[in-house]
């Protein structure tokens, strides 16, 4: 999630959205609902990438 | 010593009557006698229970490792009372990085296995030491099951065999230890905790819940018990009226203050949770920041002060102070990595502050860095 919020911040979301899909993927602390309040990740919200992956982990 | 005498006496009256049969490591474990010195054991006892029972919380393991310390000095030759004092110093190491503490750490259960070879809380701290501070899971095993040929109906001890486990991601056999840990001592809040988090992990929600909400009506009056509960929430429901009804919960048992210095490492700067959001419009006065600046800077190391101050004033709107606490935050922090160099939570941590002033290809390297040195393969915790 680091990772994440540190690509966030620069303004990498590409790579950023490629942790959150790693966080996902694998047995971690975060569900979609972690994403769904962090502000942090705002920028990425309208992304279709973002959505998408929202959709596909959902519970 | 007369109370030690006493103990063992009423100890066998008690067998005798019930009709028991005491095995021989039993026996041994009443008639020994830890220390001669009163004065020690009364350190010891004190220094014990937040060892036990207070994994995670900071003050009371410092306090813990002062009377820990205090129980070695009178009676150099007290070799459970060292044991315990690495016990301290490891969980100590872990909640804020130094190099001091892992080096007390190793030393004291050396020190008690030096004086009783055969201690099995001696071998019960180099197992924890192994987990916590190296990462070394087969030592920390080898070391646990020394352990626990004689302490297995122990439950922080099969609590810690589940962490290992835990840890390792041997999922079933840390469910089967932790709820026999549960068994053994279900009055003991931490082991539901505990429990909570690797259901939480799991994405067990409910079991999370109960176990959680069980350490709650246990220590109302712990705020990680409702750190732990508001992630529990926040990966179940996404929800901020779920969040805010833990936040609730946790105020009338908690104090304000405590309860944000809790989240704001954790639920606020990581999982980016507003603190305004989460207190359903509540400013953040002044008055607060005095108060926190007054009561947390001595209780906690500079770095996560700053970090901790830099959030606060980040939430609140003032992009001055933030930059300027984040700064000290960068400085605090960058000085204790130089201290403990491979510290991935400092690492990561410094990566988040760089990121947050703008120095990026700074930022982005010691996420990555922080990110090799406790990979998921890693550690599943």
């Amino acid at each position: 999630m680091v990772m994440a919020i540190i690509y966030v911040k620069c303004g990498d979301f590409d790579k950023a959205l490629n942790e959150l899909e790693e966080l996902l993927s694998q047995q971690t602390n975060y569900t979609v609902n972690d994403f769904k309040l962090n502000m942090d990740l705002e920028p990425l919200r309208k992304l279709p990438r973002y959505q998408e992956m929202m959709r596909k982990y959902a519970p | 010593m007369e109370v030690f005498a006493v103990q063992e006496d009423i100890a066998t009256k008690i067998v005798d009557q019930l009709g028991l049969t005491l095995l021989e490591s039993n026996r041994k474990v009443l008639a020994s006698r830890p220390t001669t010195n009163s004065k020690a054991y009364d350190y010891y006892l004190k220094g014990i229970r937040g060892v036990r029972r207070d994994y995670w919380a900071l003050p009371e393991l410092t306090a813990a490792a002062a009377n820990l310390d205090s129980a070695v000095m009178i009676d150099p030759s007290f070799a459970l009372a060292y044991a315990f004092r690495s016990r301290a110093y490891t969980l100590l190491a872990f909640a804020s990085p130094s190099a001091v503490y892992p080096k007390i750490a190793r030393e004291s259960f050396e020190k008690a296995l030096q004086l009783q070879p055969d201690l099995s809380y001696g071998h019960m701290a180099a197992g924890i030491f192994f987990n916590l501070t190296e990462t070394d899971y087969d030592r920390a095993m080898t070391e646990l099951n020394l352990a626990f040929s004689e302490l297995h109906s122990d439950a922080d001890l099969v609590a810690n065999i589940a962490f290992v486990h835990f840890r390792q991601g041997r999922f079933d056999e840390a469910d089967e230890s932790f709820s026999k840990a549960a068994e053994l001592d279900p009055l003991n809040p931490a082991i539901h905790a505990w429990r909570s988090q690797f259901f939480r992990f799991r994405r067990m929600f409910s079991e999370a819940e109960q176990s959680v909400d069980r350490a709650i009506s246990l220590d109302p009056k712990r705020p990680y018990y409702y750190l732990e509960k508001l992630w529990g929430y926040n990966s179940h429901y996404g929800d901020w009226n779920k969040n805010r009804e833990v936040v609730r919960e946790a105020l009338s048992h908690v104090d304000t203050l405590e309860f944000v210095w809790t989240i704001l490492p954790s639920i606020v700067s990581v999982n980016g949770l507003p603190l305004d959001s989460l207190f359903a419009g509540h400013t953040l006065h002044s008055a607060f920041f005095d108060r926190f600046r007054k009561e947390y800077r001595q209780k906690t190391d500079a770095y996560l002060f700053y970090q901790s101050l830099a959030q606060g004033y980040r939430e609140a709107g003032n992009a001055a102070l933030t930059a300027v606490y984040f700064d000290s935050a960068r400085m605090g922090t960058e000085k204790q990595l130089q201290k403990v160099p491979d510290n991935p939570y400092l690492t990561s941590g410094l990566g988040i502050v760089m990121a947050y002033l703008g120095m990026c290809e700074e930022a982005v390297e010691l996420g990555i860095r922080g990110k090799e040195l406790l990979s998921i393969a890693k550690c599943h915790w």
